[in-house]
C-alpha cells in the first residue's frame, strides 16, 4: 500500500512520532520509580502514545515500527493491569524500544531495513520475566483484588463449557474437538485493545506435557511468556475428551513462531479473531459489564458497553439499505473524533490464497481504523459475503481502498450525519456518553508535552483536557513575524507623522492609541509563536544522566528546574549537543564513585542540579554538580604544558580565566579518557556551539565542592540585542554578547596604547595585548571621517592605524589629519570624534579589538538570515532592518578575525614576551628603585654620591673667588652669594685639598640654592638598583653605603646636609623656610 | 498560446521576463551595499520586513552598472527575493509562442547563458531572460 501513501502522510507520521516518543520518556522514568504502585495515567498515556504510533506505523506499512510499537505495547499493558511491576530492566527495555522507534522514525524510508530483533527480544524476554516471576504474581494480587482481568497461570478463572461452534472445528480437520472458551468480556476486550492476538490450544497432556518433560504449570509458564492466558482448562481433571484447551492471548501474531515458542505443533494452535468470539455471543460482550468482573481500580480501557444501536445502511453492492447493530460507545467516540465512516464488503474469493488472509485483512481493518461492524469472519467460513464498518482517518477513497487491498466498487463512504440521526433518533443511552468519549478525544489530542508533573492518582477518572494545538509551518510563522515588524515600523511612522494633526483633531488620538496598543500586543504575540519551554531539551536529561551514571557505576541525582523557561525554538534545538556534552562531563569527571563520596563525607548520590532562569533579558542556564570540581592551576598547567599559551601569561590569569582555558581546543585534563569524555574536543565545540547560538558560557568550580557552568543565552536568535557601530556613512550591528568592552582611547594616549607586532597593529589593554582590526580595512571601505567643520564626509588616506598618535605621518601622506582640521576649525568639539572607539570582542577563547567610527549604542534587533546570494560574505553573520527601515549588516565577529587573518597565536607570543620583559623589570624593581646617582670625592679612592634628582645643578668655583662672610665661605654668583658646605665639618670624609683647583660646588634642589656642596672633583654619573647598606655612626647626613660594581660610594642626604649646615650658620644668608619646614619631615624619614 | 512579458530597458535594450515569475516592480532603491559581496549584488533593501538583494541587472547581464535615475526600477522576482534593478520600466508585452525564437548568434555584448528567448515585436527585438539562470551561483 506504501505505492498510495503520500509524503504529507508520511512527514505528518514523522512529526507525530517525534512528540509521541519525547513525550514516552519522562514518563517511563517516571514510571521506573513507581514499582507495583504504577500511576494508571501516566502508563495511559504512555500507552497512548505507543498506540498511536503503531496505528499510523501499520497503515503507512512500517511493519518494523508497528511491530515493535505492538510489543512495546504488551509490555504497558501489563503493567496497566498490574501484572508486572515496573523494574529498571523492564524500562531498560521499553526505553530501548523507544530509541529504536526513534532511529525508525527518523529515517523513516530506511527503516524496513533495520533490525529491531535485538529490542524485540528484550522486550520479550522482559514480558516472561516478569510473568514467571513469583515477585510479579504477589504484587498485583493485593492490587487488583481477586477478579484480576487475566487468569493468574494456575488458577484460571474462565471455564471451558460444552461443545461448540463448528467453526474451529472444520479447519482444525477433524483431529481436533471444538471448544467454547467462556470468559470475561473485558479480558477479550482489553487483548484486543493491546493488539494482542488470540491463540486457541489443543494439548494432549500425555505427549505435549509428560512426553516433552512438562508438568502443567510448566506449560502454563510457557504460555504466560507468550503474552497472558486468558483460559485453561488443564487444570481441570475431570475434563472431558482427549483434548485439554487454552487460550493464549499473545503478541505472536505468526503460527510458525507460536508453534516453536510454545514447542507444540502447527496443528494444534488456531488463531482466532477476536471478532468471532464476541460475534458467537454478542451479549456477553455488549452487556453492561458486571461491576465485580471489571477491576477494581482500574480504568477501562473502553468506555464500551453502553448498549447497542440498531439501524439500516445503505451498502455497496447491494441494493437494499444493510441493517446492522453499532457499538453505542464506539460510534460516538467515532463521531467526536470526526472519523470517515466506510462501509464495504468482501467475498471469501477475496481473502482466499494464503491461509492468514483472512487475518491480515483483519489486520488491515483495525490499522485503517476502528472496526464499528465486521462479519467478515464468519462470511471467510461460510464462503459468502463479508461487511464490515470501518471508523477511519483515511477520507480518499482511493486511498481507502489500497490501503484496503481492495478491488473497486468495495467500498462507500457514509456521511456521518446518517450516524448522528440515528443516534438521535434511538433513546438515550445508558450511561452519559462523555465517558465512553474521553479516552478517544484524549487519544487524538497530541500527548501531552513534558514535563508531565505526575497527576494525582485521583485525577485516574478524569479525561485529559487535551490542549488544542494546530500545526503550523515555521516559515509562515517567520513571515508573520516579519509582518508584525513591518507593522510596528509602520505604525511609528503614521505615529509621527499623525502627531500634529492629532492636535487639530482630537478624535484621531484614541483610534491611534487603540491601534499602538493593538500593534505592540500583536507583534510580542508573535514572539511567543517562536518560544517553547526548555523542558522540551531538558527532558531527556533524567534518561541520560539515569544511564550514564550506570554506565559509569556512579549514582547521581538530576534536579531540573525551570523547564518552563522559554526560547526560542531554533536556539533549543541547537542546545540539546552542547548540554549532552556537559551532563556527560559532570558524570563523568565531576561525580566521584560512592564510595569516594561517602569518605569524603558526601551523600552517596551526586546532585546535579539543571537550573533555568531570565536575567537581564537573557536566559541562564547552570549546570551545576558537587563533584569533584576542575583545579583551575591543574586546567592552566595542562595549557601551558601543550603550549597553548605562554608562562607569563599564566601567571596573569585569574581563577575564572584559567578555567575558562578549558575551553581551548585540545585540552583535556582527564586522566584517562573514556567513551563518555575525555577526549578534549567536547569544550571546545560546547563553547564554540553556544556562541554560535548568540551565547555565552562560564565556569565557576572549587575543587571539591564541585563545578557550575553557566550559559547565557538570548530569548531568541531573532530577537537579540546589539550594539550598533558605524563606519563612514554605513551601519552595522554586533551581537551585544560578542561585545566584551568599550574601549575610547583619546588620540592624546594613542601613542602609548597603540602599537604594532610585526605588521600587525596591537592595542594595550591592562597589560594584555589586543589585535586590532579597523572595520573598514576589513570591508574593503573607503576610509573616511566626518569633516567636523563642514560635516561632509572626506577620505582619510593614512595607511596604518599607528598613525593617528603622530602628526607627522599624515601630513607626508598628503591628507589633512583630523588634528589639522580641529586646528583649522574653530569648533574644537570635534575632538571626541577623533578619538579612537575600540569595541573588544571575543571570539571563542581569543579577543580582539574592532576599531569603528562610531558608536551609536545598543538596540534590539531582529536578526534575518543572509541571502542566497550573499552567504559567502563571511563578514557577515546576518542582516536586520533598523529603526528606519534601512537595512543594516549583522557583523561576524570570527569571519572579521578570519577575514583580517589575525594571527592571535603571534599576538599570544609577543604579549608573552612583554610580559616576561615587564616581569623581569618587576622583579628588579622589586630589588630596589633604578636611581641616578652623582659620583663625586674630595680625595681619589673616597667615593661619595648624591641621588641625581636632588641636585639642581654643579658649579665650577674658583678657590681663589672664595670669601668669608660672618663665619661662612661664600662665593659670588649670579648677582648673589652662595654659602659652601664642607661634608668634612659633617661627615668623617677627607676634606677637599686646598690645592685642588677648580673646585665643584653641587647645589641641591632642597632649599633656595644659595648653599653649593664642596668637592674637589666630579666623577660621573651612575645608574644602581643596588641596595642602600646602612652606614654606622652618629652621622645623619650619610644615608649609607651603595656597591657600585664593587667600588663602594657613600650616598649622602642633602636635605639632612643642608639642615646641618643651616643650624651651624643662623644667620643672615636664611635658609629657605620652605627648606627648614621640609627638612624634620625627610629627617625622620631617614631614621 | 499567449505569453506576457514584463519589460524594462538596461543600456537601452529591451528586455523581459515573463510576468508570472514577477512579484511587483517598485521603486524601493536605497539599499545597504554588502561588502565582499558579489559585484553584480548592489546590496539589500527592507520590502514590507523582507530583506530583498538587489541584482545590478547590467552587472549581471555583463554591461556596464547602473546609476541611479528617477527612472530606475527595482523588479522583484516571486521566486526568491531578489530585486532586478532596471534603468527604465515598460509594458507588459504579449507575445505568440510561435513569435518566440531561440537567442540568436549576435547578443552584442549580452552574456549569451541569460537569454531564454526573443522575440520581434513591431519595431524592436524583446529579448527575454532566463529568470533562473540569472539567480544561479556560480
Amino acid at each position: 500500500m506504501s505505492a498510495f501513501v503520500n509524503e504529507a502522510l508520511i512527514k505528518d507520521f514523522v512529526a507525530d512520532s517525534r512528540e509521541h516518543l519525547s513525550s514516552i520518556e519522562p514518563d517511563l522514568l517516571a514510571l521506573e520509580g513507581q514499582g507495583d504502585q504504577v500511576d494508571p495515567e501516566v502508563v495511559n498515556r504512555v500507552f497512548r502514545a505507543v498506540h498511536s504510533i503503531k496505528g499510523f506505523s501499520s497503515f503507512l506499512g512500517f511493519k518494523n515500527l508497528s511491530d515493535l510499537s505492538h510489543t512495546m505495547e504488551n509490555l504497558l499493558t501489563c503493567f496497566r493491569e498490574g501484572r508486572l511491576s515496573t523494574t529498571p530492566e523492564r524500562i531498560d527495555a521499553l526505553l530501548a524500544g523507544v530509541d529504536k522507534l526513534r532511529v525508525l522514525v527518523e529515517d523513516i524510508q530506511a527503516s524496513p531495513d533495520v533490525s529491531c530483533e535485538e529490542e524485540m527480544s528484550s522486550l520479550r524476554q522482559a514480558l516472561s520475566d516478569g510473568q514467571a516471576g513469583p515477585a510479579d504474581q504477589a504484587g498485583p494480587a493485593g492490587q487488583t483484588g481477586p477478579a484480576g482481568p487475566t487468569a493468574p497461570p494456575t488458577a484460571p478463572t474462565g471455564a471451558i463449557v460444552g461443545q461448540g461452534t463448528a467453526r474451529l472445528a472444520a479447519e482444525g480437520g477433524g483431529e481436533l474437538d471444538a471448544v467454547v472458551f467462556a470468559l470475561e468480556p473485558n479480558c477479550l476486550e482489553q487483548a484486543r485493545q493491546a493488539g494482542l492476538s488470540l491463540l486457541a490450544l489443543w494439548l494432549d497432556p500425555a505427549r505435549d506435557l509428560q512426553g516433552k518433560g512438562r508438568t502443567a504449570e510448566d506449560f502454563l509458564k510457557t504460555l504466560d511468556s507468550c503474552g497472558g492466558c486468558l483460559v485453561s482448562d488443564l487444570g481441570q481433571p475431570q475434563a472431558e475428551g482427549p483434548w485439554r484447551h487454552c487460550l493464549l492471548a499473545t503478541f505472536i501474531d505468526d503460527l510458525e513462531i507460536a508453534a516453536a515458542s510454545l514447542d507444540l505443533d502447527e496443528g494444534r494452535l488456531r488463531f482466532l479473531p477476536a471478532e468471532a468470539a464476541l460475534a458467537g455471543e454478542p451479549e456477553a460482550v455488549d452487556a453492561p459489564a458486571a461491576p465485580a468482573a471489571a477491576p477494581a481500580g482500574k480504568p477501562r480501557p473502553q468506555g464500551r458497553g453502553q448498549g447497542r444501536l440498531a439501524m439500516a445502511a445503505p451498502w455497496p453492492g447491494q441494493a437494499q439499505p444493510f441493517p446492522l447493530e453499532l457499538g453505542r460507545g464506539d460510534l460516538e467516540a467515532a463521531l467526536a473524533s470526526n472519523l470517515f465512516f466506510w462501509a464495504g464488503w468482501v467475498e471469501a474469493a477475496d481473502l482466499g490464497g494464503r491461509k492468514d488472509a483472512l487475518a491480515s485483512f483483519l489486520a488491515n481493518l483495525d490499522s485503517c481504523g476502528r472496526r464499528l461492524y465486521c462479519d467478515v469472519e464468519g462470511a471467510a467460513a461460510r464462503g459468502g459475503v463479508g461487511r464490515f464498518l470501518l471508523a477511519s482517518v483515511i477520507e480518499e477513497q482511493e486511498m481507502a481502498e489500497a490501503a484496503l487491498e481492495l478491488p473497486p466498487q468495495r467500498l462507500a463512504r457514509l456521511e456521518s450525519s446518517l450516524f448522528e440521526a440515528a443516534l438521535a433518533l434511538a433513546a438515550p443511552a445508558p450511561d452519559s456518553p462523555a465517558a465512553a468519549l474521553a479516552p478517544t478525544v484524549a487519544e487524538q489530542a497530541p500527548a501531552s508535552a513534558f514535563p508531565a508533573p505526575a497527576p494525582a492518582p485521583a485525577a485516574e477518572a478524569k479525561p485529559v483536557q487535551p490542549v488544542e494545538t494546530i500545526r503550523v509551518g515555521v516559515d509562515l510563522i517567520d513571515q508573520l513575524i516579519n509582518l508584525a515588524g513591518e507593522l510596528v515600523l509602520g505604525r511609528n511612522q503614521l505615529v509621527r507623522l499623525l502627531r500634529d494633526s492629532s492636535r487639530r483633531d482630537p478624535s484621531l488620538s484614541p483610534v491611534m492609541q487603540k491601534m499602538d496598543q493593538v500593534t505592540s500586543e500583536l507583534q510580542e504575540n508573535m514572539m511567543q509563536l517562536r518560544m517553547q519551554p526548555l523542558g522540551y531539551v531538558l527532558g531527556k536529561f533524567p534518561r541520560v544522566v539515569r544511564e550514564l551514571s550506570r554506565q559509569l557505576g556512579k549514582r547521581a541525582e538530576l534536579t531540573i528546574l525551570g523547564a518552563d523557561v522559554e526560547l526560542d525554538k531554533s536556539i533549543l534545538e541547537q542546545l540539546s549537543d552542547p548540554l549532552t556534552h556537559l551532563v556527560r562531563n559532570s558524570l563523568d569527571h565531576g561525580l566521584e564513585p560512592p564510595e569516594e563520596r561517602q569518605s569524603l563525607g558526601k551523600p552517596p548520590a551526586g546532585q546535579v542540579i539543571m537550573r533555568a532562569f531570565h536575567e537581564e533579558g537573557l536566559v541562564n542556564l547552570a549546570l551545576q554538580d558537587d563533584g569533584r570540581g576542575i583545579d583551575a592551576e591543574k586546567v592552566a598547567a595542562k595549557a601551558l604544558a601543550l603550549g597553548l599559551i605562554g608562562p607569563e601569561e599564566v601567571r596573569r590569569l585569574s581563577q575564572a580565566e584559567k578555567l575558562a582555558l578549558i575551553t581551548l581546543p585540545g585540552l583535556s585534563t582527564a586522566q584517562k579518557v573514556t567513551d563518555v569524555s575525555g577526549r578534549g574536543v567536547g569544550m571546545d565545540v560546547v563553547a564554540t556551539n553556544i556562541q554560535k547560538l548568540g551565547g555565552h558560557l562560564q565556569i565557576e568550580s572549587q575543587p571539591g565542592v564541585g563545578t557550575t557552568v553557566r550559559l547565557r543565552l538570548p530569548l531568541t536568535m531573532a530577537i537579540i540585542p546589539s550594539l550598533v557601530v558605524g563606519t563612514g556613512d554605513l551601519v552595522f550591528a554586533i551581537a551585544q554578547t560578542d561585545v566584551q568592552e568599550l574601549v575610547s582611547i583619546q588620540s592624546r594616549h594613542a601613542s602609548e596604547r597603540l602599537e604594532m607586532v610585526g605588521e600587525a597593529p596591537v592595542m594595550r589593554l591592562r597589560d594584555r595585548l589586543l589585535p586590532l582590526v579597523r572595520l573598514s580595512d576589513a570591508l574593503g571601505l573607503e576610509r573616511r571621517f566626518r569633516h567636523p567643520a563642514t560635516g561632509e564626509l572626506l577620505a582619510d588616506r593614512r595607511k596604518r592605524i599607528a598613525d593617528r598618535r603622530g602628526r607627522g605621518a599624515g601630513q607626508a601622506a598628503g591628507a589633512p589629519t583630523p588634528q589639522e582640521i580641529r586646528r583649522a576649525g574653530s569648533e574644537r568639539r570635534g575632538r571626541r570624534a577623533d578619538d579612537t572607539n575600540v569595541v573588544v570582542l571575543r571570539v571563542g577563547a581569543n579577543r580582539y579589538g574592532l576599531i569603528v567610527d562610531q558608536l551609536y549604542g545598543a538596540e534590539e534587533i531582529v536578526v534575518k538570515p543572509l541571502p542566497r546570494h550573499i552567504k559567502d560574505c563571511h563578514c557577515f553573520s546576518g542582516a536586520t532592518i533598523m529603526g528606519d527601515g534601512r537595512v543594516a549588516m549583522i557583523l561576524d565577529t570570527g569571519g572579521i578575525a578570519e577575514h583580517a587573518r589575525l594571527r592571535f597565536g603571534e599576538i599570544r607570543a609577543a604579549e608573552d614576551l612583554y610580559l616576561q620583559e615587564k616581569a623581569s623589570r618587576e622583579a628588579a624593581e622589586a630589588q630596589g628603585p633604578e636611581r641616578s646617582l652623582l659620583l663625586f670625592g674630595n680625595v681619589s679612592g673616597e667615593l661619595l654620591a648624591l641621588p641625581l634628582a636632588e641636585v639642581a645643578r654643579l658649579e665650577v668655583v674658583d678657590p681663589q673667588a672664595i670669601q668669608r662672610v660672618a663665619g661662612r665661605e661664600c662665593v659670588e654668583y649670579g648677582g648673589g652669594g652662595l654659602s659652601l658646605l664642607r661634608l668634612e665639618r659633617y661627615l668623617p670624609v677627607a676634606p677637599c685639598p686646598p690645592q685642588a683647583a677648580p673646585i665643584y660646588a653641587i647645589i641641591p634642589k632642597t632649599g633656595d640654592h644659595q648653599v653649593g656642596i664642596v668637592c674637589a672633583g666630579i666623577e660621573d654619573v651612575a645608574v644602581t638598583r643596588a641596595e642602600v647598606q646602612p652606614f654606622p655612626g652618629p652621622y645623619p647626613a650619610a644615608r649609607g653605603v651603595v656597591d657600585l660594581k664593587g667600588r663602594l660610594a657613600l650616598l649622602l642626604s642633602a636635605q639632612s646636609l643642608l639642615e646641618s649646615f643651616a643650624r651651624d650658620h643662623p644667620t643672615p644668608a636664611g635658609i629657605n623656610p620652605a627648606a627648614a619646614e621640609a627638612a624634620p619631615a625627610d629627617a625622620s624619614e631617614e631614621a | 498560446m499567449i505569453h506576457q512579458f514584463v519589460t524594462f530597458k538596461v543600456d537601452g535594450r529591451l528586455l523581459g521576463v515573463e510576468i508570472v515569475r514577477v512579484r511587483e516592480v517598485n521603486r524601493v532603491l536605497s539599499s545597504t551595499p554588502v561588502q565582499h559581496a558579489r559585484p553584480y549584488v548592489m546590496g539589500l533593501v527592507n520590502l514590507r520586513g523582507q530583506i530583498v538583494t538587489l541584482f545590478d541587472l547590467g552587472l549581471r547581464l555583463g554591461l556596464g552598472p547602473r546609476r541611479l535615475t528617477a527612472s530606475t526600477h527595482n523588479v522583484v522576482l516571486k521566486q526568491e527575493d531578489v530585486g532586478l534593478v532596471v534603468d527604465e520600466i515598460g509594458e507588459v508585452v504579449e507575445v505568440n509562442q510561435d513569435d518566440l525564437e531561440g537567442p540568436p548568434a549576435n547578443l552584442g555584448g549580452l552574456a549569451r547563458q541569460f537569454v531564454a528567448e526573443v522575440a520581434k515585436l513591431k519595431d524592436e527585438l524583446l529579448v527575454i531572460l532566463a529568470v533562473d539562470k540569472l539567480l544561479t551561483l556560480e
